[in-house]
């Protein structure tokens, strides 16, 4: 043992006279870090009660409490957090779809009472709710809010065919998509059939495709239609929307239902036959129509379906293009139809005498007539040659491709090579642009009142038309028709300026006087609209059933004023799309055994 | 790798072999050879050293697997050895003559899992619960989710509702194939 | 030194624990002595069975990160990269350049956290109390570099599947440079108390031994078995994160026994600083901190098992984490070192050790009953 190490240990005396080692208590009293995770913060406006927090909390210390009423978009729920068991992982904020969740910084809290140590963050006032520091989302996210991307045909052929532009998810592809789905089921609120969403993209998800179609049966009886072109507006509210890009709700529909060529086997349908010995008489084969049809025939009624047109499906028919929703997937339903025995007479309309037949020798008559008439455009010159509506030119030429009807002239109304002008912006004129690239035309404009943001068509369709080369000119207000001197047709329009309306609504296009823009074309589509066409029913009828522009009002049974006359559909909703509809039609069926007693 | 499975091959009957990763070979022998084969590897091969040895319970199949790991620490490589023993009279020979480690590894597994190794010196003696009657907690038939209910529970006044139920009921969701 | 007992014949029994006796956690030495010399003794656990592994089967892969760190109170992140690293195997996920770093430094902090803490441990078994308070001061320091980096101080829960959760905060390297300066000048005054010290060096000296011909025998690693002149270590042995692109030193001794291994952790210190000034250093500044998983909710992970390991500060630690198709594990085992050295090694070191050497003894190895027990 050596001198030097046994005085080694005498040689930290030096610190006797240093400053003391330990730390002052005011040094420890700093304030946490930045990202320190501390209690919790909510906005509780942008949280939608989605339940994604409490479902990943492996502490279970969060529950999900009722808070304010449930809406389209929000459950109307909010997270009450137990710290009898939190850990303080953040998690629940790394989930938080909305990225209103968020740990504060703040962790000292000293209460006697241990029933405070759970509150409702955002909701119960704290004084660290609007600490920034802290654990928030936003930075990063633990959940990925990309969708699986869709294969198309691409953009720049495609206008020469009448092959289907979206090529549908590959098997792999769908279930990464439905595994994306985080369950919470804000989407069925906003689905007017209120469809079993979550529930159907887990068993995509899991492969049991049986399963999925029919959950989706259970309140749909086109899916395959609504698979390629509803308006889906459970994906605006998806949670994944909030911050990303909504689940392909409607992409993941079509996928189940493609996976059958024939459904007939696979729907199996476990319903009382109350409706045995009753008739119902459905007038319009459309998707409000063969609703009503398809649940009740499975419910034992005698359905007899009475539709103008060879085919049924109505506006999906006859106004949706087939290269977004092709004929054999129209098809596989209506055989869903007969499957159900339903007796199907096309190519008969009704008119005000057959109506009164029906009504006396059914014991419900069901209206899902649509909007036939396509609204005018209301300009100089709208009478030209070469001016059509969208309705009757899309019409004509659906029965001219797809059907044998004679009732239409064997020659389309654009020609190739013709340019052609769309006035309008929604579907119906997005369809008719891009139906005309594909007959021929050289150039396809659509013109439109307002701004692209404000198109009432869906921002894909948008989108496509645009790959496909269409062109879109905002802002711009027709003013007249001219015919020029080679006969072809002059669009006169002048620029719009934007105005701010009430609040809640879109501005408004005023027009800048004095500027006219000529935009010189061979043929003009006018689409801005569709209306009630009641002229079918006697004029008592009408007044019973319509008001003096034709819209139905309907109790919530969906009866009008005519007792044992039910209507759904176009005519009745103001929303006008293919789910709306089912939904009218759905309602329909609980309505009629419900007016006959039978339940 | 690939030629030690060989080496391996030619003595013992190797069901499954699967190249994990290039320093980890798995392979499934059956519990006949197992014994054997870990005997052969501790005193004839660089893999003499257990890293771990535990079980896992394939319920579906009726079936228990032990995984013993071996490591050659100079050729940097390790050997999985799988071996499936029956689940409803679960014994299998200890190992803790060739590696005392295993005394502590088969004691738990008797307590956790009920798998028995006769002649390892504490079978039975308790090792981390004390007085438990239950089935052996490890095996996937015991509810831990029902067991903390239970032990521990929640504390008063919770309630939860579920965002899809209260979606569905507010919004009157319903099924129209089937009658409710 | 023994005192030589008149009544040899005479055995008594003694429990020693299961009060945490330092830096070992809570376990009990079941011991026969005769006189102050222990004939044999056994390790009891089982104070701190929480079931995590059970726990685990019963969770979504990513709910098991909050489970996992709380295995290991100085080095949570070991399990935290090990539950990663072996569920991405699994998964198929690739992790980015920039979480390699980020994970290497996470992992080389904790380790530094957890070396200091024991140097204290070591000295404070031997009854040199300032220790201690200096290396908990220390490791108070590391920790606030996690505070600010991970948003928790003791267990951070920073690492993900993918990835980290957070990218490192402005400002970060200078802070926890002015930190490791503050370990390397208090090394010095440690080194005077304890390593220099020829009271000390005679307390732990040729005091709890081990033999390296148990190496053959059981998996013995980490300072235990470095201190019986075998240069092993995960870090080089199975390189992993950015360990292959880090110059730093396997330290090894030959002693086998307590002041053996204490020494291995005062110069592992140095390499670990070292290290960790490196990663700072050659870590990429940009580039994503995770890749994108699925989503955590309903991931499913085909059937498949691995064994991960990496090198904590007592030694190798390895996940044995089996999957089954389903959305949860099927099994995860956590081999800690201690789980060979608390019990196989440890009993056989028992025999014939002084009772007042038992808990330096045990610190050295070191035993952390958390995760012999999980
Ligand atoms: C061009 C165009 C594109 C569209 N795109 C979409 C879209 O992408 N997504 C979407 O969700 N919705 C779209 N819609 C709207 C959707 O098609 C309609 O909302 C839906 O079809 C309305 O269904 P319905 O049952 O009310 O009537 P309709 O589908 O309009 O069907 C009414 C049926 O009744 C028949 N009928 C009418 N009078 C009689 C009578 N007297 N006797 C017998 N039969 C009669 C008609 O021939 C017609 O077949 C589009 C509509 C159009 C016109
Ligand atoms: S995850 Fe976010 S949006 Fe959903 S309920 Fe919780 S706090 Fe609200
Ligand atoms: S921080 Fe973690 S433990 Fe706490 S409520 Fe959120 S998920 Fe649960």
């Amino acid at each position: 043992m050596s001198l030097k190490n046994a005085l080694a240990p005498f040689g930290i005396w030096a610190r006797a006279l240093a400053r003391p080692y330990t730390i002052p208590v005011e040094d420890i009293m700093r304030a946490p870090a930045d990202r320190y995770r501390g209690w919790h913060t909510n906005d509780a406006e942008a949280c939608i009660g989605c339940g994604s927090c409490s479902d990943i909390c492996q502490n279970a210390a969060i529950d999900m409490v009722v808070n304010r009423d449930a809406t389209k978009g929000d459950t109307g729920l909010r997270p009450m957090v137990d710290y009898g068991r939190c850990c303080w992982c953040a998690l629940c904020v790394d989930v938080c779809p909305s990225g209103s969740l968020g740990l504060s910084s703040e962790y000292t809290w000293v209460d006697k009472d241990p029933e405070v140590f759970r509150y409702v963050p955002g909701v119960d006032k704290k004084p660290w709710d609007d600490d920034t520091k802290g654990w928030h989302g936003g930075e990063w996210d633990l959940i990925n809010h990309d969708r699986v991307p869709m294969s198309m045909l691409p953009g720049e052929t495609r206008g020469q065919t009448w092959a289907e532009v979206v090529l549908g998810y590959s098997e792999e592809e769908a279930q990464r998509e439905a595994a994306r789905c985080l369950e919470c089921g804000i989407c069925t609120a906003a689905c007017p059939a209120h469809m079993h969403i979550p529930e159907y993209i887990g068993a995509i998800r899991d492969g049991n495709y049986e399963q999925a179609v029919n959950l989706i049966y259970e309140t749909n009886p086109m899916p395959e239609m609504c698979g390629k072109v509803c308006t889906r507006r459970c994906e605006d509210v998806c949670a994944h929307a909030k911050q990303g890009e909504p689940v392909a709700i409607r992409w993941l529909k079509r996928f189940a239902t493609e996976r059958f060529d024939d459904l007939r086997e696979v729907i199996k349908a476990d319903v009382a036959p109350i409706g045995v010995g009753k008739r119902v008489a459905v007038i319009g084969g459309g998707p409000s129509g063969i609703t009503v049809a398809y649940y009740l025939a499975i419910r034992g009624f005698e359905v007899n379906l009475y539709e103008a047109l060879p085919t049924l499906g109505g506006a999906t028919f006859f106004g949706i293009p087939k290269y977004r929703f092709p004929m054999p997937s129209l098809e596989k339903q209506v055989d869903m139809l007969r499957g159900a025995g339903v007796k199907l007479h096309v190519n008969s309309p009704v008119d005000a005498a057959l109506f009164e037949e029906l009504r006396s020798t059914h014991d419900a008559v069901f209206i899902g007539a649509g909007l036939m008439r396509g609204k005018a455009m209301r300009v100089e010159g709208e009478d030209a040659p070469g001016v059509v509506n969208a309705l009757t030119f899309l019409l004509e030429h659906h029965l001219r491709n797809n059907t044998d009807s004679d009732k239409v002239s064997k020659e389309p109304v654009v020609l190739p090579g013709m340019k052609v002008a769309v006035v309008g912006g929604g579907n119906t004129a997005i369809d008719a642009a891009r139906v005309s690239l594909r007959l021929g035309a050289s150039e396809v404009v659509i013109s439109y009142r307002r701004r692209k943001e404000d198109m009432p068509a869906d921002w894909e369709e948008i989108e496509d038309a645009e790959h496909e080369n269409i062109q879109i000119d905002v802002q711009a207000i027709p003013l007249r028709i001219e015919q020029t001197p080679d006969g072809r047709l002059d669009l006169i329009w002048g620029p719009a300026e934007m105005v701010a309306d009430k609040p809640g609504a879109r501005p408004k296009p005023v027009l800048v006087e004095g500027v006219e823009n000529h935009l010189v074309v061979d043929r003009i589509i006018g689409a801005i609209g569709q209306g009630p066409n009641l002229r079918w029913l006697s004029p008592e009828a009408q007044g019973t059933i319509a008001d003096k522009w034709g819209w139905i009002k309907v109790n919530e049974d969906g009866m009008t004023g005519m007792p044992g006359v039910f209507a759904g559909g176009d005519l009745v909703n103001e929303t006008a799309d293919a789910i709306s509809a089912i939904a009218d039609g759905l309602r329909v069926v609980q309505g009629i055994p419900r007016w006959l007693g039978l339940q | 790798m690939n030629e030690f499975v060989q080496e391996i091959q030619a003595r013992f009957e190797v069901l499954w072999s699967n190249p994990q990763r290039p320093d980890l070979m798995q392979i499934g022998v059956r519990q006949v050879n197992a014994l054997p084969l870990l005997t052969w590897l501790k005193s004839n091969t660089g893999y003499f050293i257990l890293n771990h040895f535990s079980a896992v319970d394939w319920i579906e199949d009726g079936e228990f697997q032990l995984t013993y790991l071996l490591t050659d620490y100079a050729a940097r490589r390790s050997l999985m050895v799988c071996v499936r023993i029956d689940r409803a009279a679960p014994t299998a020979e200890s190992v803790h003559h060739l590696w005392p480690e295993a005394v502590t590894y088969e004691q738990e597994m008797f307590e956790m899992f009920g798998i028995s190794f006769p002649g390892s010196p504490r079978q039975g003696v308790d090792l981390l619960l004390e007085g438990w009657e239950d089935i052996p907690p490890m095996r996937r038939d015991f509810d831990t989710a029902a067991f903390a209910e239970e032990a521990f529970g929640f504390r008063p006044g919770r309630t939860h509702t579920n965002p899809r139920d209260r979606v569905a009921i507010a919004f009157g969701q319903k099924g129209f194939l089937h009658d409710h | 030194m023994t005192i030589e007992n008149p009544h040899v014949e005479k055995e008594t029994q003694l429990w020693v624990g299961p009060q945490h006796p330092g830096v070992t956690g809570n376990m009990a030495i079941q011991v026969w002595l005769t006189g102050d010399t222990i004939q044999r003794g056994i390790t009891h656990v089982g104070y701190l069975h929480r079931g995590f592994e059970k726990l685990m089967e019963r969770r979504k892969f990513i709910q098991s990160f909050p489970i996992v760190c709380r295995i290991c109170v100085p080095e949570p992140d070991t399990n935290e990269y090990l539950l990663a690293a072996s569920i991405e195997e699994l998964g198929g996920i690739t992790i980015p350049e920039k979480a390699v770093w980020l994970r290497t430094l996470v992992l080389e902090m904790s380790r530094l956290a957890s070396l200091v803490q024991q140097i204290g441990g070591g000295a404070g078994a031997t009854g040199l109390g300032a220790v201690p308070n200096w290396t908990y001061t220390l490791r108070d320091y590391i920790l606030d570099s996690f505070e600010e980096l991970t948003g928790g101080r003791v267990y951070h829960m920073y690492m993900v599947y993918g990835g980290v959760r957070r990218d490192l905060p402005v400002g970060f390297a200078e802070r926890m440079e002015a930190t490791l300066r503050k370990i390397e000048e208090r090394l010095p005054y440690i080194d005077k108390v304890t390593f220099q010290s020829s009271v000390w060096r005679e307390r732990t000296q040729g005091v709890g031994l081990t033999d390296p011909a148990w190496v053959k025998e059981m998996g013995i690693s980490g300072p235990a078995i470095r201190a019986m002149g075998f240069a092993r270590d995960v870090r080089r042995d199975f390189p992993y994160l950015a360990y292959p692109e880090l110059d730093f030193s396997v330290i090894t001794s030959t002693g086998g026994d307590i002041y053996a291994r204490m020494e291995i952790r005062r110069h592992e210190v140095v390499e670990s600083i070292k290290i960790i000034r490196q990663v700072l250093q050659k870590m990429p500044k940009d580039g994503p901190v995770a890749a994108p998983i699925p989503n955590v909710f309903t991931w499913r992970i085909p059937t498949g098992q691995t064994y991960v390991r990496a090198e904590a500060s007592r030694g190798e630690m390895g996940y044995y984490t089996v999957t089954d198709g389903s959305d949860k594990v099927r099994r995860v085992h956590v081999r800690g070192a201690s789980y060979v050295h608390g019990f196989a090694m440890a009993e056989r070191m028992f025999e014939g050790l002084n009772i007042a050497d038992l808990h330096p003894t045990l610190v050295s190895i070191p035993t952390c009953p958390p995760e012999m027990e999980r």
